[in-house]
């Protein structure tokens, strides 16, 4: 199986996962919330607060830290398996040093992933401490809960999109990077140009740099993997610097000093 | 003109990884910067966009310039996907890959995610490329001519006889 075969593997494996994951824990934590309306036809939680609160909310907060350590580990876990499957049948375009970069990506994004999901625990504990301290409605702490869940699944599928997009990246700027001593290489910063643009990429698009890596985009993330940052748009289009002179197109160093060159001459 | 061939002493050698190397390493941005500039692998401009589609785009504050990307998901996915030395010389496929992108749609002015995947990318670049019933055809994959020859010198100067 060729690196982008496999990386489309990987990317399918990794949203099938997920998607997967996020019925089972919804599942799972709709039963756990709807077991505290023990009295039928009761809707506040009001009663119950007086009765057993205590109890119930510990109950709750050990059954949530519980759940999100389980996805974390589950999560973090199956993509490392599908990260492992492929290096398992190494990409025959790829050599080492590459792979094992993809390995660093891809890891790295497991742990946002990770990440996301042990934030998202005091959050929706709150969620549930909230609705029973105040006495509200068991379906108002459902709905909380549910738009919790969802805006952490939002987080971490954009977490593994953003993988296979840097992955993607990747994999043209090291083929780019295997020449560099035989092409001098500049590196055009391609995408749309609308107001839906970071700072980063109103700056860079249209113009070209000499190392993509140098650059910070701000966010934490590295400028050549990851462009302006999550869900980005833009791609890196290695480029001879001839042609990107040719073709008019400004070419900066990292430190934002233009490189100037005499065509002619050359 | 006259052709020269080598006729003793040791035989002329091909640098086949080379060659792979350096078509590798010119031709994925090649194709990524060419198609953002709206330009297709004849090196002219891409049939424009329906204006329902373009209005669209617009709707969703997305770019309208046909540059074939929305997520950039499929122009991201184009890459060497095999390399072969064969007894003629080496081939390369580039093509985007076989993963797939988050599907978008316009909600309320603006650009949401489905919670769909797309088509896979090769796929959804096939009808790009080749067209649909619906859609016309904006053959993205390839060089233009001006970048095969480009290429062209590139393998030239790169010295792969020796």
């Amino acid at each position: 199986m060729s690196g982008a075969a496999a990386a489309g593997v990987v990317a399918d494996a990794a949203v099938e996962d997920l998607r997967r994951l996020e019925l089972s824990m919804e599942r799972d934590l709709l039963r756990l919330l709807l077991s505290l309306d023990t009295v039928p036809g009761e809707d506040s939680l009001v009663r119950r607060q007086a009765q057993t609160s205590a109890a119930v909310l510990e109950q709750v907060r050990r059954r949530l830290e519980q759940e999100g350590e389980t996805i974390a580990s589950v999560v973090g876990q199956r993509a490392i398996e599908a990260v492992g499957a492929v290096l398992g049948a190494p990409p025959a375009t790829l050599p080492v040093g590459v792979r094992e970069e993809l390995d660093a990506i891809v890891n790295g994004q497991v742990g946002d992933v990770v990440r996301t999901f042990k934030a998202a625990i005091p959050e929706m504990r709150e969620a549930v401490a909230r609705g029973i301290t105040s006495g509200g409605s068991l379906a108002d702490v459902v709905e909380d809960v549910r738009a919790r869940l969802a805006t952490t699944w939002v987080r971490a599928k954009a977490a593994v999109d953003a993988a296979i997009m840097a992955a993607g990246r990747r994999t043209v700027l090291s083929a780019a990077k295997e020449v560099e001593g035989d092409l001098d290489l500049v590196y055009v910063y391609v995408g749309p140009r609308d107001a839906k643009n970071r700072p980063f990429c109103s700056a860079w698009v249209g113009k070209a740099v000499t190392d993509p890596s140098k650059l910070d985009n701000g966010q934490g993330i590295p400028a050549d993997d990851y462009c302006g940052g999550y869900n980005c748009r833009h791609s890196w289009a290695p480029t001879s610097l001839e042609t990107a002179i040719a073709e008019g197109i400004k070419v900066y160093r990292p430190d934002g000093s233009p490189v100037v060159v005499d065509v002619q001459r050359r | 003109m006259g052709i020269t061939t080598k006729r003793s002493g040791p035989p002329v050698k091909f640098d086949a990884d080379k060659a792979i190397r350096l078509i590798a390493g010119y031709v994925p941005g090649a194709i990524i910067r060419r198609t953002g500039q709206g330009i297709d692998a004849h090196g002219n401009p891409f049939a424009p966009y329906t204006p329902r589609y373009r209005q669209t785009l617009g709707k969703m504050g997305e770019d309208t310039s046909e540059d074939l990307r929305l997520t950039g998901g499929l122009m991201n996915s184009v890459k060497v996907r095999e390399k072969r030395i064969t007894a003629a010389g080496v081939e390369v496929v580039i093509a985007p890959d076989t993963g797939t992108s988050p599907q978008v749609r316009a909600v309320k002015g603006r650009a949401k995610r489905t919670g769909q995947q797309g088509p896979p990318h090769n796929v959804l670049g096939y009808w790009l490329h080749h067209g649909t019933p619906h859609m016309r055809a904006r053959p993205f994959m390839g060089l233009s001519p001006e970048q095969s020859a480009e290429l062209n010198r590139i393998l030239a100067r790169a010295r792969l006889w020796g």
